[in-house]
């Protein structure tokens, strides 16, 4: 039998065009054949890797969430992904990262909420079009990186 | 249209003929035979998704092998609904489930349609919340709303219809966990409260967990919550299952448990939160669901009604002994899929604290069971162990269970929980007396029972209609007259 990922229905698939459709977004940020700005899709979809990489790189172990929110989480109809991949270490891996506010001797952790914070800034600068010119390109060079490594990580869940 | 994948626009044309010939499918499927109306409204809002779908790539500029794997994906939904035809379900049995679920649910807000499943066994999704997810990385959530717009849940009956007697009774269980998300805010405080210690102590197990990134010790703290709200979310449906259908639940899910470890708790990890099952073993709901469905008080009194017709030769009441559940093993849960990281620490974790989270799942099923009970009491049955009696009676004598003598020319028609008990019960008698030299015998009987079950379901069915409709009639005259 030959393999077609497309058809894997369970929630590694789900995870997969989660990240697949992030990546078109960064992809279109970074595109030299640049659209003029982000559509909403595109908006949700940053958003939505804004949320991972905040929850993912917190840097306490436990929210304070009581049992009754997350339990409202839980019930929520949009999907929350948890995947079991060392995200850490994907990040410190990444060359595109390491290179990055190399003269500044930022600690690992601060850099990594430098970037988040630096992505969240270009998310809310705007109130309407979110333009391409203006979206920090270094930034996005690291984004593209990380979810390429998620992304051939999530594909082997797919066999 | 970006060019940022390669092939991207021939993925895209692939896709958009592929969503052509998905929409031809659906718009062939005959509204007529469809069981219940809600099916047609399942049929509207695909045709209407698909139509959106096709306007996506220019309007949207989605991911290409995102947009194609998830039209790919919709065409699940749409088996289901090929599967929602009077041709793959038994309108009468339908009909009773639709109407429990009208009762249960009044006001109209949360709807269901029937499908049949290729699977042996019955379950129930959200179907518009499933629609959501498999539209969410392609359409904005803003147009996915203006898309759905009511809320559907997919009651899958199983395959083989005519050999579901035993799992009838699972559908109760089924509804409860729509119960569960209708009253979910209630049901959750009644479990925090109930659970802070334990949740306390394996936060506090993980923490101690050395040289552990802060990131993987929150990632296993949620699968873990997760999982014991999983525990929770199928005790809750126990108990509406056995509300609603009394000792039917229970003898359904006993015979479900026959041939497997009944000690074992088992939970499945996923990468999405809300897609982590679990659930307690057969053995903990089964000790559960005695208590709830007054088991053993029933089939004593049932027991009495059989010796006083003396039908004691051809049925034997399920007792104490017949239905003890294997103990002597110690419970544990099994975590998967091993290729998980985290699937060993949080079975180390929940393993240690098995016995804390029985007693507290015991205490949470007494308190929600209280709560279920103010809330459904409309749709709680209350059956006769005099009316099973005389049902067992007459599937002895050959004749469909349908009727229950009270003195009048005509008796007093069975409901359906009755009926289901009587044939439930006759069932197990046959097969816990059964030995090889009368296996085929056995068989016979049980055939015959089934199709008998099956007739009175049909026959009580259209009694009851008809009741309805006389008194509608009557109504109807009285106020023309």
């Amino acid at each position: 039998m030959i393999m077609n990922n497309l058809i894997n229905s369970t929630a590694y698939g789900d995870w997969w065009s989660h990240l697949e459709s992030i990546n078109h977004t960064i992809i279109k940020v970074l595109n030299e054949e640049r659209a003029t700005a982000l559509n909403d899709l595109d908006r949700e979809r940053l958003h939505a890797l804004i949320e991972f990489l905040t929850e993912s790189y917190s840097s306490k172990y436990s929210d304070d969430a009581t049992t009754s929110e997350f339990l409202s989480k839980l019930n929520e109809t949009r999907l929350s992904f948890v995947p079991d991949i060392n995200l850490l270490h994907c990040l410190r891996e990444a060359e595109s990262f390491k290179k990055w506010q190399s003269r500044s001797k930022l600690g690992f952790e601060k850099k990594i909420q430098k970037l988040i914070e630096n992505i969240q800034k270009y998310m809310s600068s705007s109130k309407g079009m979110l333009f391409l010119k203006d979206a920090p390109n270094d930034e996005f060079k690291i984004l593209k990186e990380l979810i390429e490594k998620l992304l051939a990580k999530s594909q082997s869940f797919l066999y | 249209m970006s060019n940022s994948t390669p092939n991207g626009s021939a993925i895209i044309t692939k896709a958009l003929l592929l969503l052509q010939k998905i929409k031809q499918r659906i718009l062939q499927i005959d509204d007529t035979q469809f069981p219940t109306e809600f099916s047609s409204t399942v049929k509207n809002i695909l045709v209407n998704v698909l139509d959106n779908l096709s306007e996506a790539p220019k309007k949207w500029d989605p991911s290409p092998t995102a947009f194609h794997r998830q039209v790919l994906q919709i065409q699940e939904l749409v088996n289901h609904l090929e599967r929602s035809s009077n041709d793959y379900v038994l309108w009468p049995v339908v009909n009773y489930f639709n109407s429990i679920w009208l009762e249960l649910f009044e006001g109209g807000r949360v709807h269901v349609f029937f499908s049949q499943s290729t699977q042996h066994n019955y379950s129930i999704y959200n179907f518009s919340d499933k629609l959501f997810r498999k539209l969410n990385p392609i359409i904005p959530e803003a147009e996915i709303q203006k898309i759905i717009d009511s809320e559907i849940y997919c009651l899958q009956l199983a395959s083989l219809e005519e050999d579901n007697i035993p799992l009838y009774a699972n559908v109760a269980h089924e509804f409860g966990h729509v119960v569960y998300n209708r009253y979910q805010s209630d049901i959750a405080d009644i479990w925090s409260g109930l659970n802070k210690k334990i949740l306390e102590d394996i936060k506090n197990e993980i923490e101690n967990e050395k040289n552990l990134q802060p990131q993987i010790k929150a990632r296993r703290n949620k699968k873990i919550l997760a999982i014991l709200t999983g525990f929770i979310k199928e005790i809750t449906s126990d108990i509406v299952g056995a509300l609603l259908l009394g000792p039917n639940f229970f003898l359904s899910l006993y015979e479900m448990s026959w041939g497997f470890n009944n000690s074992n708790w088992y939970a499945i990890l996923t990468p999405a939160l809300q897609l982590i099952k679990s659930y307690p073993s057969f053995n903990f709901r089964l000790e559960g669901l005695r208590k709830i469905a007054h088991l053993d008080e029933f089939c004593s009194e049932l027991n009495a009604y059989i010796v006083k017709h003396d039908l004691s030769t051809i049925c034997k009441v399920p007792d104490k002994n017949f239905l003890s559940l294997a103990l002597s093993k110690k419970d544990e849960i099994i975590v998967s899929p091993e290729s998980d990281s985290d699937s060993v620490p949080i079975k180390k974790i929940l393993d240690n604290k098995m016995e804390d989270i029985k007693v507290s799942i015991k205490n949470f099923q007494s308190s929600v069971s209280d709560f279920l009970i103010k809330k459904l009491s409309k749709s709680i049955s209350n059956i006769d162990p005099s009316d099973i009696s005389e049902l067992i009676l007459r599937l002895h004598q050959r004749i469909p269970p349908n009727i229950i003598p009270n003195g009048s020319v005509f008796g007093k028609p069975a409901e359906f929980p009755s009926i289901l008990l009587a044939a439930s019960i006759y069932r197990l008698s046959l097969l816990s007396n059964n030995n090889l030299t009368q296996q085929m015998d056995t068989i016979n009987e049980l055939d015959r029972i089934e199709r008998l079950t099956g007739k009175a379901f049909e026959v009580s069915y259209i009694q009851k209609e008809f009741k309805e409709w006389k008194k509608v009639e009557r109504n109807f005259n009285g106020n023309t007259s």
